[in-house]
């Protein structure tokens, strides 16, 4: 059984604003998650709005320029390279493809042409599309489309999937769909998903591991591990998680407004 | 509350004809404004016949599409390029901080200076407009395009010149189709006028010569041969905008 694991230390990130000011972003980012091939995993990084979640999952995605070390198995992460997929918050569905086009476009970009891929029609019915597939992605809500995007992101058979807030503009019926969709996929299914989320209740219901970073600058202060939980269980559990989280954020002299409470 | 009305087009250009038809036709005949509408229409086989309208249009339309073309796809081939950074894009690019300032009829008769006279000048011309056009407007089109494309893709260890060629560029289309609807009007006066100063062949140098006749009732003719035109091709990309470019990235 082959262990993936996601390495993240002392990573640091900084820009230059408009009046050329350096701005630190991210500060001595240190996390770690393991999962295997078969079994899944959720983790989920909960921070408050403008704390650098974004930025968080494309340094690990290879995207950008950083300082630290990000690597997957110990190979470090310089540029992207397939094994670690990430989803942006906002839709990334080409509109003029429909929704097989689009899960099979990465296959028919990428070169040279001898990735194992995963079987699209597969795919298309474990994200519950089928019978979509020769819709425009256009005319479908964005719970469909974020579908395709995790359905994009399997065909390459990734070690990690990053979710970038990707629940955060859905309706309550739509959202409780998804999460059921991504805990199978990641229980059932052995996929691997790193979720950067402002929602408490998200991460709570989804993850088995959640960090907390604060913001101005971005670092870690808290990690704490999950039980399985289902969106019926007793809600007293996932007050006390809830509790947990607050009075952690609290500590840092930051409140839950900053965040999307239960 | 004060409702605007809405004209349909066809609606108005009929109603003006028949306005000119009345007033010129039957109430004014003979004047020194405007011409009678039936002078006009018999003035179509003299254009045909004394003034090579035939050749002359075929020169016109020929310049101003096979250069729009001709930009079209090199600023296709080139689209990876135009988007990274680098000192020569740079260069290139900053020929957009002075086509701001300067009219492209200057361009013209620099190149009428250099090559008076030349048949292919107008086709250079009219291809460094719509090159640079297309250039700049699908560059700045593409760097105000999400960024969501590109990233989602990109993790996939896709290389960002595929990713440009392939998807950035089909993303800016719809808004590069809305630019050549609008550039088309543009590109037929440059070249006309351009035509006009050079005397070659050409509706422009046509026109030059009917004020030069003061053929009133053949100017008409040629305008409305040039307002028609216009109308026809600006209608063509708009079903290949709707047809073929109908989404909204």
């Amino acid at each position: 059984m082959a262990e993936n694991i996601l390495d993240i230390k002392n990573l640091s990130k900084s820009y230059y604003n408009d009046a050329g000011i350096r701005q630190i972003v991210l500060e001595d980012i240190n996390l770690q998650v393991k999962t295997s091939d078969n079994t899944g995993s959720f983790t989920s990084v909960l921070a408050p709005f403008g704390s650098g979640k974004t930025t968080l999952l494309k340094l690990v995605a290879g995207l950008e320029s950083f300082n630290g070390e990000v690597s997957l198995n110990g190979k470090r992460i310089v540029e992207p390279t397939g094994e670690i997929i990430y989803i942006p918050e906002k839709s990334s569905s080409l509109p003029w493809l429909d929704v097989k086009e689009n899960i099979e476009l990465p296959s028919k970009l990428y070169k040279p042409r001898d990735k194992k891929l995963h079987n699209i029609s597969d795919l298309i019915n474990l994200v519950g599309l089928s019978g979509y597939e020769d819709f425009y992605t256009s005319s479908l809500p964005s719970g469909f489309r974020l579908r395709i995007a995790i359905a994009r992101a399997m065909s390459f058979n990734p070690k990690f999937i990053l979710l970038d807030d990707v629940l955060k503009n859905l309706d309550g019926e739509t959202r409780s769909e998804l999460i059921e969709l991504l805990k199978n996929l990641a229980t059932v299914k052995n996929f691997s998903f790193l979720l950067a989320t402002t929602n408490i209740s998200d991460a709570i219901l989804l993850s088995e591991k959640i960090f907390l970073m604060r913001k101005n600058p971005g670092q870690i202060i808290k990690e704490i591990k999950i039980p399985k939980l289902s969106q019926t269980d007793n809600s007293e559990i996932i007050t006390q998680f809830k509790n947990e989280i607050e009075d952690a954020f609290k500590s840092q002299g930051m409140f839950h407004s900053v965040l999307v409470s239960l | 509350m004060i409702k605007s009305a809405k004209y349909s087009a066809p609606y108005l250009v009929l109603l003006y004809f028949l306005l000119w038809t009345l007033l010129f036709e039957l109430i004014l005949p003979v004047n020194n404004i405007f011409p009678k509408p039936s002078i006009v229409l018999q003035s179509l086989s003299d254009l045909f016949k004394n003034y090579q309208l035939g050749w002359n249009y075929l020169s016109t339309v020929s310049a101003i599409y096979f250069p729009l073309i001709l930009a079209y796809y090199l600023v296709r081939v080139l689209f990876p390029f135009i988007l990274q950074k680098s000192v020569i894009s740079d260069i290139i690019l900053s020929v957009e901080w002075f086509s701001r300032y300067i009219p492209g009829i200057i361009l013209a008769m620099i190149l009428i200076y250099w090559f008076p006279q030349s048949e292919f000048t107008k086709f250079i011309f009219a291809f460094l407009i719509s090159f640079s056009a297309f250039m700049f407007r699908s560059k700045h089109l593409a760097e105000n395009l999400g960024s969501e494309y590109s990233l989602a893709l990109q993790s996939f260890g896709i290389k960002i010149n595929s990713i440009s060629q392939k998807v950035i560029w089909k993303a800016v289309q719809p808004d590069l189709m809305a630019h050549i609807i609008r550039q088309n009007i543009y590109l037929w006066a440059s070249v006309i006028l351009f035509e006009y100063i050079n005397l070659g062949y050409g509706l422009g140098t046509l026109l030059r010569k009917i004020l030069q006749f003061k053929d009133l009732s053949a100017l008409i003719m040629i305008f409305l041969i040039i307002g028609v035109s216009i109308f026809i091709s600006t209608q063509l990309f708009k079903l290949i905008k709707n047809k073929f470019y109908f989404w909204k990235a």
